[in-house]
């Protein structure tokens, strides 16, 4: 474990140092992001002007929803997306097999060679976008709250890197997947307009259950709003478990039938 | 005209060979549309109206909007021109006789075409499963109008992503500004809400720039929610702007142009 967290901190000293190397790239994430959700709070205003609820949730809390997926794209961006990304390209070079022979762990060297130190004002503005919701909101928020909330937001971060993880270990069978990657951009773009209360029926089956994505910004919004049921929070650690050990196990079974070639 | 033609004939045809990438356009148009379709339907519980528009106009508008945004392709030329600059493969544009600001705009045209079929079906395919009664105007005054902003729009994005996509001369790096444009340009053209949604004063300003009447103005004629008067000054703006970005991004390429060393970073 000892060797594993000294292994990431020096993955992390080497990607700050080949970003110095790119200045103004390095808040590039803050900048374009930021943008990306400054414009959807702006949508959401525009809406706001004409009603009192969407839902049943007022604008504070339509705030904190934009907030909170901003924050689970911060650290996204911040921990592993740009070591994640590059999967199914490693796979396609056959590049995977520098990483296979050394005494650590893929996963572990693919997730983390990528931090990105450039995201972390964005998460500060993302922060500050759920601050922001709170208050015009009105909510008071005890301090287990608090940290109920934080957790989820963990919790989702985990199950935003399981769903990027299972997708890109899919060249490992079938080579390409540029496809199911833009698959994926259409359904983070979509679950991003739209909470997940507002889903009903079969979307809310597919997107609480099959492809989680409905519930990554709304159950941490409706615990900091004081709406989580037990049952909520409940399936929240379930889906969230049970798509980390399926994640894992499809990178391991991906990993044995690595051709070890490039095409 | 021939090459040009040549060109979007090409295009048109190459999308054929990447099917998934069919199958993803058709995708797109209908997120979004499914995507309005909830959350529009939701707000419109026991209302009548909301900003002027009943729920089919509403629902129409996001499908027409839609369809217009997966059929603009122009976003792929600021990213292929910067891509081959920074590779050092735009020399291949330089060297052939062919203005590359036709050759990406008739390029980007010829995928437009391909994926208008595909565009409707998927949007006609949700009309259908989520029971939309479509709200369309009759008017030919305003269908005239909105006819003629579609493609003069498209050609406007397809000048202003060359002439950002041609900064690559300049400043190497442009990967970020373009999502930073991309996003402001995806509110701005009314694909995220209805703009007449936003105060007055703001969309008196937006009423004066191209983007909004690359899908806004079009979507609002053809449901009827905006005049033919509003059609024709939309048209006259559109059309101003288009006819000073082609000679700026010629202009920008022809002065930058000097800057390429032909090697890549």
């Amino acid at each position: 474990m000892k060797r594993n967290v000294r292994f990431v901190l020096l993955l992390m000293k080497l990607k700050l140092s080949r970003m110095m190397m790119f200045r103004v790239s390095f808040f590039g994430a803050f900048i374009a992001d930021g943008t990306m959700f400054i414009i959807q709070l702006l949508a959401f205003e525009a809406i706001y002007s004409q009603v009192d609820a969407i839902g049943g949730w007022n604008r504070g809390q339509m705030i904190i929803f934009v907030g909170t997926f901003a924050v689970v794209n911060a650290l996204n961006m911040l921990i592993y997306f740009f070591g994640v990304n590059d999967i199914p390209e490693k796979i396609k070079r056959g590049d995977l097999d520098g990483y296979i022979t050394k005494p650590v762990s893929p996963l572990l060297r693919v997730t983390f060679e990528n931090v990105n130190p450039g995201s972390v004002p964005l998460l500060i503005f993302s922060a500050g976008i759920v601050c922001y919701g709170v208050s015009a909101a009105g909510i008071n928020i005890s301090f287990m709250t608090g940290l109920l909330y934080v957790l989820l937001v963990l919790l989702m971060t985990l199950l935003w890197y399981d769903m990027e993880l299972i997708l890109r270990s899919i060249p490992f069978l079938v080579l390409s997947a540029n496809g199911i990657v833009q698959l994926e951009e259409q359904l983070i773009e979509m679950n991003f307009k739209i909470p997940g209360i507002l889903y009903k029926g079969g979307f809310k089956v597919v997107f609480y259950f099959i492809l989680p994505y409905g519930i990554m910004s709304t159950t941490p919004t409706q615990m900091l709003s004081g709406l989580l049921t037990a049952s909520g929070f409940l399936h929240a650690v379930v889906i969230t478990a049970f798509f980390t050990a399926f994640a894992i196990g499809f990178w391991r079974y991906g990993l044995r039938h690595y051709k070890s070639t490039g095409s | 005209m021939k090459k040009y033609a040549e060109v979007f004939r090409v295009s048109f045809k190459m999308q054929i060979v990447w099917r998934f990438d069919v199958v993803m356009t058709m995708a797109a148009a209908a997120a979004r549309a499914i995507a309005g379709w909830i959350v529009w339907r939701v707000i419109f519980l026991g209302k009548e109206s909301v900003g002027g528009f009943t729920q089919d106009a509403m629902l129409t508008y996001y499908l027409i909007s839609s369809i217009l945004r997966s059929i603009d392709f122009s976003h792929h030329i600021s990213g292929e021109v910067s891509y081959l600059i920074r590779s050092g493969r735009f020399s291949g544009h330089m060297v052939t006789p062919v203005n590359p600001l036709g050759f990406f705009s008739f390029m980007s045209a010829g995928m437009s075409a391909f994926h208008l079929l595909f565009s409707v079906t998927a949007a006609a395919l949700c009309a259908f499963a989520m029971g939309i009664n479509l709200s369309f105007t009759r008017d030919i005054a305003r269908i005239l109008p909105a006819a003629v902003m579609i493609p003069l729009g498209l050609t406007f994005t397809a000048s202003f992503q060359y002439l950002i996509g041609v900064a690559t001369f300049k400043f190497l790096e442009i990967g970020f500004f373009m999502y930073v444009q991309w996003s402001i340009i995806a509110f701005v053209t009314g694909s995220m809400v209805p703009l007449s949604l936003l105060p007055s004063a703001v969309l008196a300003v937006l009423r004066f720039i191209p983007f909004t009447h690359v899908i806004y103005t079009p979507a609002m004629l053809l449901t009827g929610q905006a005049s033919a008067r509003e059609g024709l000054f939309g048209l006259a703006v559109l059309a101003a702007w288009t006819l000073m970005m082609m000679p700026a991004a010629h202009y920008t390429y022809n002065r930058l142009r000097k800057k390429y060393d032909g090697v890549g970073i």
